[in-house]
């Protein structure tokens, strides 16, 4: 997609790109957006332009890289964002794929593979819940006092890991992989589709949360923990 | 050239031995071979023909060789494929034609594991890191590097923990192992 500069229409940016949608109802942006210009509909939602535009960016274009944005993204904007997209895996996505997985699994009772790809991904949730809550309790209140100036105890900044999300995104490529490669015995093909619609929806956002953390979050809490 | 598919028998029975040499000669121009579990042969089988005594007595062996092992039995098996010595020459013609084009093409056994690369994969489900794989198959760190690059490209897995879910459904090693 190509880069999306202030004017574009977001009706624009979301047909070219759907799974942009979960991004902009995490900021509270829901569909119906008429004609509206990115920046308008970000100035609506109380929301700056600049922050807005640089997430599409980031989220939407593999070439793009937000040095030239960078500077323009303040920490609490940036880390608000960051912990409504964890609250979101957290209470949306994976419940769905939980639902999706449970009802695969019961249509093939006596189909062991079901009950162990149910286990990968088990395993995978069960790391990015560990991430999550590393996330919401001690990474970003440290970079939110950090951010303002106030004194953090202990004498390390915790780093931004980066490592962890995209193990899990990894294990989460292997269970679509294992899916279509490997299923066997008996399940219902229509339970299956949507399993692999839930699980390649949260890891295409992982995927692309993962440019953000890594291009975005991980340089600003860097110089901040250098001044 | 194209490569012929390779059939091992193990059957101690010498007259059925002969006579699936015989039938799978008409209807398939597969080397057919006699084999046991202790000196298989150099390359691994297409299809391993077994009969139930040798099946259970090396049941590690067949375990991860489920999906290209035919059994001689007139039971039925969720695991195995059957061969029912009883069913009429016609029939059984019929049944072997069907086993052998369900069998994997030549392209696909070249992305099928080596056994270096299961006992490889073994290891890494079971949780061991790379230097005790190369210590228990005395190999160097390196070679076990390319093992499990090998092992990725064929596969289209990374992470550990899929590689051992792959594991346990090809049965390499045991759902309690991993």
């Amino acid at each position: 997609m190509k880069t999306v500069s202030p004017d574009t229409p977001l009706s624009e940016v979301i047909l070219a790109d759907p799974s942009i949608i979960p991004v902009i109802n995490r900021l509270g942006i829901a569909l119906g957006t008429d004609d509206r210009s990115v920046a308008e509909v970000a100035t609506a939602h109380r929301l700056s332009p600049d922050f807005l535009i640089t997430i599409i960016n980031t989220f939407a274009s593999r070439d793009y890289f937000p040095a030239t944005a960078l500077s323009r993204v303040d920490m609490p904007t940036m880390l608000s964002y960051l912990e409504l997209t964890d609250r979101y895996y957290r209470h949306f996505q994976i419940p769905n794929i939980e639902r999706h997985f449970n009802a695969l699994v019961a249509s093939g009772p006596d189909n062991s593979s079901l009950t162990l790809l149910r286990r990968l991904f088990d395993k995978a949730k069960a790391d990015l819940i560990a991430l999550i809550d590393s996330d919401l309790k001690s990474l970003f209140p440290t970079l939110r006092a950090l951010a303002s100036g106030s004194a953090v105890t202990g004498d390390a900044v915790p780093a931004v890991d980066t490592a962890a999300s995209e193990t899990v995104e990894e294990m989460l490529a292997d269970l679509l992989s294992m899916i279509v490669r490997n299923i066997s015995g008996e399940y219902d093909p229509n339970l299956c589709y949507a399993t692999v619609v839930a699980v390649a929806g949260l890891r295409t956002d992982l995927s692309k949360n993962n440019r953000i953390r890594n291009l975005i979050l991980r340089p600003a809490a860097l110089e901040l923990a250098s001044k | 050239m194209m490569k012929r598919q390779l059939i091992a028998i193990m059957c101690r029975d010498t007259l059925r031995s002969e006579g699936l040499r015989r039938l799978i000669g008409i209807i398939s121009d597969a080397d057919v071979v006699d084999a046991s579990a202790t000196t298989p042969p150099d390359t691994e089988p297409s299809l391993w023909i077994a009969d139930i005594e040798a099946v259970v007595e090396h049941s590690a062996f067949f375990a991860p060789r489920r999906k290209t092992t035919a059994i001689i039995t007139s039971a039925p098996s969720d695991s195995f494929l059957t061969i029912d010595p009883s069913m009429s020459a016609d029939r059984l013609l019929d049944h072997l034609q069907e086993i052998l084009s369900a069998l994997p093409s030549p392209a696909a056994e070249q992305s099928a594991l080596s056994q270096r690369e299961i006992d490889v994969l073994r290891l890494l489900a079971r949780g061991c890191i790379n230097k005790e794989i190369a210590d228990r198959l005395s190999i160097s760190i390196n070679t076990v590097l390319t093992h499990r690059k090998n092992i990725t490209a064929k596969l289209g897995i990374k992470s550990i923990s899929g590689l051992g879910i792959y594991a346990v459904m090809n049965g390499y090693v045991s759902e309690s192992d991993i």
